[in-house]
């Protein structure tokens, strides 16, 4: 019988279910890796910065060298980020901000030479994908 | 016949039909998973045996109209009162097992006594009570097997010095005094502790009796119609104690029994949850909440214990995981479960 | 109609609250002995107080309800737990975790709870032992479920959840993800200690539902079974029906409860917590002053604190008094379960007292 209430009551069983999907997207933890080195996508190579220093979503900066590899934790679908290029002596030469979204845990690995040569999206594979 | 197949069903309860024939199930399939049915069978008959009397003692206060006894734990503390206080005189043989009887029976009907007058003030209570007054009085003991002055360095902690152990061992005391008497053993398998049975027949024949005396119809009489039975002069209170005292004295010597052929006395949280298998065990044997016999123990122990001992080696054999202890979990529970809804059901 | 006078007021509030005036002057005894820094006793039961009121409110329909005591809320406990346990799996973290794990488990106390309302209504007069053994029994489920079919039937990826052999959930789950979403959703900090502000706030916001609820048209129709169900019954009311409302709701507030409690906490013991919260739950309503048949929301406040505050204490009261913390230890567990056995019994006699009058009464009538 759709009458009514039981309309009411579909209507507020999706709902549910939607927000629970929502909860699910928007709240869950993935592992992401960090990487400085050198990456070639789509056929263009990005050369990686000799030292530079990474917040994401503003929480604790990452400091890496060139070919550094690190991993931190990212909630959510979508982060923001901030990349600040270092000297020789700790100095701040260059920064950049920027938004990127979450692929999947196989593309788990944000890309700081591909993110400041401006690729279409900072994410590459995982060192543990293949 | 399928007729008649119906009304053994109706008669029975689906959850014992059920219960009986997942026990017949796993003693079909024991051999095909190399499980012995002749150390099965051993096994299943020694755990009748021990806990054949803390079972019986469900029967008084069933009859009597006091429900489940949920505190049974009482009268398996005095049982180890008696069995603590037997090792410490330093009593062994069929002396140290008749003192600790002699000691725990005197302990056993002091609490009854207590027990059965705070069960008369609640009537229709009595069993969330009971299960309470049981647990309370396990929590009260485990400070006082710290605190009592026991001596013996077979019982007490070795390096504080004080407090009692955990677990201690009855051998070299009275290890088996009872099961070993006229046991028989066939093969190298198969044991029966014959002196255990005939102990249990001879409770369970006391109480059969008593249950055939002029005290004993009073308290069914009590048990199945309180209004009536007072109406006839019966005093009902009285009765009630007498079943409390009753099931509390059986309960401090079914543990003595139990530890005799278990080998130790377990202390402080040990005896917590011993109702509930008890409890089981009689409802399992075909007893409702308000009427039970001989019978029923005597089938309710053998079905309980049965499915205790087959689970754990054939199902772990069969799946590679112990599922014994959930399985006893929901067959003890679910038991006692469909007996308390049961009784309203059918008066309706 | 003769009016009270004050000794005779004194006499019937001491009686009435006997059971928190003994705690208080328990704790009096207790607090110098072991010790404690007043600040730190604050503290604790600061923390304590938003961990587990929300399980202990939970209690209270059905007790408005004449069912006594919901002893089947273990069972939305256990919702509660399964919930955090996909809900760890899946690394969704802080407070989105939180409610994804209450909405998960929301279906599963609703079903627990329908089925425990269906089986009480078959056991009237003897709810309290019924919904006792129903919380056994559907531990023996939730084992079964959680030890057996997690990792087997229900994919659990994680693998710092599952047992070495492969399937069945780990005794004890690190929530360290969603540790203090609730609570700290809201910072503040006063001194040195953060203050739980959200769950405060969810707390009191579950005491306005409480008030509320008692007057609605359900609310009154519960108080009135409550009072009497076969008036209840002739009056229109469908009893059953409503009976089994109320231990629904329970049960998934106490499910709601139980991720409260254990946010705060942190980790969670999957094979034992769900059976201390009902225990520590019922034991800290009736320290607070409740009876099996009445309870109110001070009562519950009341008792967290007192039970609490002997939780902390007696072990270091056992050792000063005794040389032995273990004392203090079994001497808290026997209190709770003490405490539960004798409001029992003093509850039931007063009924039996109260029905002998009337029956008294009727006869001298008669």
């Amino acid at each position: 019988m759709v009458n009514r209430r039981n309309a009411v009551r579909i209507l507020l069983a999706a709902a549910l279910v939607l927000l629970g999907v929502y909860l699910y997207t928007s709240g869950k933890q993935h592992q992401m890796f960090v990487d400085n080195m050198g990456v070639e996508i789509d056929g263009r190579t990005y050369a990686p910065e000799a030292s530079v220093r990474v917040a994401f979503d503003g929480g604790e900066p990452l400091e890496l060298a060139s070919g550094d590899r690190d991993v931190t934790q990212v909630v959510g679908p979508s982060h923001s980020v901030k990349v600040e290029v270092l000297n020789e002596s700790g100095d701040v030469v260059k920064t950049l901000e920027g938004e990127f979204r979450w692929v999947s845990a196989k593309k788990g690995m944000f890309s700081i030479p591909a993110f400041l040569g401006g690729a279409p999206s900072p994410m590459i594979d995982s060192p543990g994908a293949e | 016949m399928n007729e008649k197949l119906k009304a053994f069903i109706e008669e029975a309860g689906w959850p014992r039909v059920i219960i009986g024939l997942f026990l017949l199930s796993l003693f079909v399939a024991a051999p095909f998973v190399r499980v012995r049915v002749d150390a099965s069978i051993s096994d299943t008959l020694v755990r009748f045996g021990m806990n054949g009397i803390l079972v019986l003692a469900m029967v008084p206060m069933i009859q009597s109209g006091c429900g489940l006894n949920f505190g049974l734990p009482l009268g398996i503390i005095a049982g180890l009162l008696g069995a603590v206080t037997s090792i410490q005189l330093d009593l062994t043989g069929v002396l140290g097992f008749a003192a600790a009887l002699g000691i725990a029976i005197p302990l056993a009907v002091l609490l009854g006594i207590a027990y059965g007058l705070l069960l008369n003030r609640v009537k229709g209570d009595e069993m969330m009570i009971a299960t309470y007054v049981g647990f309370s009085s396990v929590a009260f003991m485990c400070m006082m097997w710290l605190l009592l002055p026991y001596t013996s360095p077979n019982m007490i902690w070795g390096y504080g010095g004080s407090g009692l152990r955990t677990t201690i061992s009855v051998e070299g005391y009275w290890l088996h005094i009872l099961s070993d008497f006229l046991s028989i053993q066939i093969g190298p398998y198969l044991y029966i502790p014959t002196g255990m049975f005939l102990f249990f027949g001879f409770m369970c024949f006391l109480m059969w009796a008593f249950l055939h005396t002029k005290t004993g119809t009073a308290m069914t009489a009590v048990g199945s119609n309180p209004e009536f039975a007072r109406a006839s002069g019966i005093d009902v209170n009285r009765m009630r104690v007498i079943s409390v005292v009753l099931s509390t004295v059986l309960a401090a010597i079914g543990i003595i029994v139990y530890q005799q052929s278990f080998g130790f006395i377990q202390l402080y949280m040990g005896p917590f949850y011993m109702a509930f298998p008890a409890v089981a065990a009689i409802l399992l044997g075909g007893a409702s909440v308000h009427k039970a016999s001989m019978v029923n123990v005597v089938i309710g122990t053998l079905l309980f214990q049965g499915i205790l001992t087959m689970t754990p080696s054939v199902i772990n054999s069969l799946l590679q995981t112990d599922m014994s202890e959930v399985i006893r979990i929901v067959v003890s529970n679910g038991m006692i479960l469909y007996a308390l809804t049961r009784k309203v059901q059918v008066k309706r | 109609m003769k009016a009270y006078t004050p000794k005779e007021k004194l006499q019937h509030f001491l009686i009435s609250n006997a059971v928190p005036i003994i705690f208080i002057l328990m704790s009096a005894i207790a607090i110098p002995l072991s010790g404690f820094s007043a600040t730190y006793l604050v503290q604790e039961m600061l923390i304590r107080l938003a961990r587990n009121s929300f399980l202990v409110l939970s209690l209270i329909i059905p007790i408005v309800a004449g069912m006594g005591l919901n002893f089947g809320m273990v069972l939305g406990a256990m919702a509660g737990q399964i919930g955090l346990i996909l809900v760890s799996d899946w690394a969704v973290v802080g407070m989105r975790g939180l409610l994804l794990a209450a909405l998960i488990a929301t279906p599963i106390a609703v079903a627990l709870g329908y089925v425990c309302g269906a089986v009480l209504n078959r056991a009237k007069g003897r709810e309290m032992v019924t919904s006792y053994i129903l919380g056994f029994f559907v531990n023996g489920i939730y084992q079964l479920t959680v030890l057996y079919a997690f990792g087997k039937l229900i994919p659990i990826a994680n693998s710092e959840l599952v047992l070495s052999r492969g399937y069945g959930i780990r005794n004890a789950i690190n929530l360290a993800g969603m540790r203090h979403g609730l609570d700290y959703l809201i910072p503040l900090r006063i001194g040195n200690l953060n203050v739980p502000v959200g769950t405060y706030l969810t707390i009191a916001l579950f005491c306005l539902f409480i008030v509320w609820f008692r007057r609605t048209k359900l609310g009154q129709d519960m108080r009135a079974i409550g009072q009497d169900m076969g008036v209840a019954g002739a009056a229109g009311i469908p009893v059953e029906k409503t009976r089994i409302i109320a231990i629904i709701i329970s049960t998934v507030l106490a499910c709601y409860g139980q991720i409260i409690f254990l946010q705060n906490i942190g980790t969670m013991n999957t094979y034992n917590s769900h059976d201390q919260a009902g225990m520590f739950a019922i034991a800290a309503l009736l320290i607070g002053g409740a009876t099996v048949s009445k309870a109110t929301i001070p009562n519950v406040f009341v008792g967290v604190i007192l039970f609490h505050l002997m939780f902390v204490v007696s072990p270091m009261a056992g050792k000063q008094l005794m040389g032995q913390a273990q004392i203090g230890e079994y001497f808290r567990v026997f209190v709770s379960y003490g405490i539960i056995a004798i409001s029992l019994a003093l509850h039931a006699w007063k009924r039996q007292k109260d029905r002998e009058r009337a029956r008294r009464s009727l006869r001298g009538e008669a």
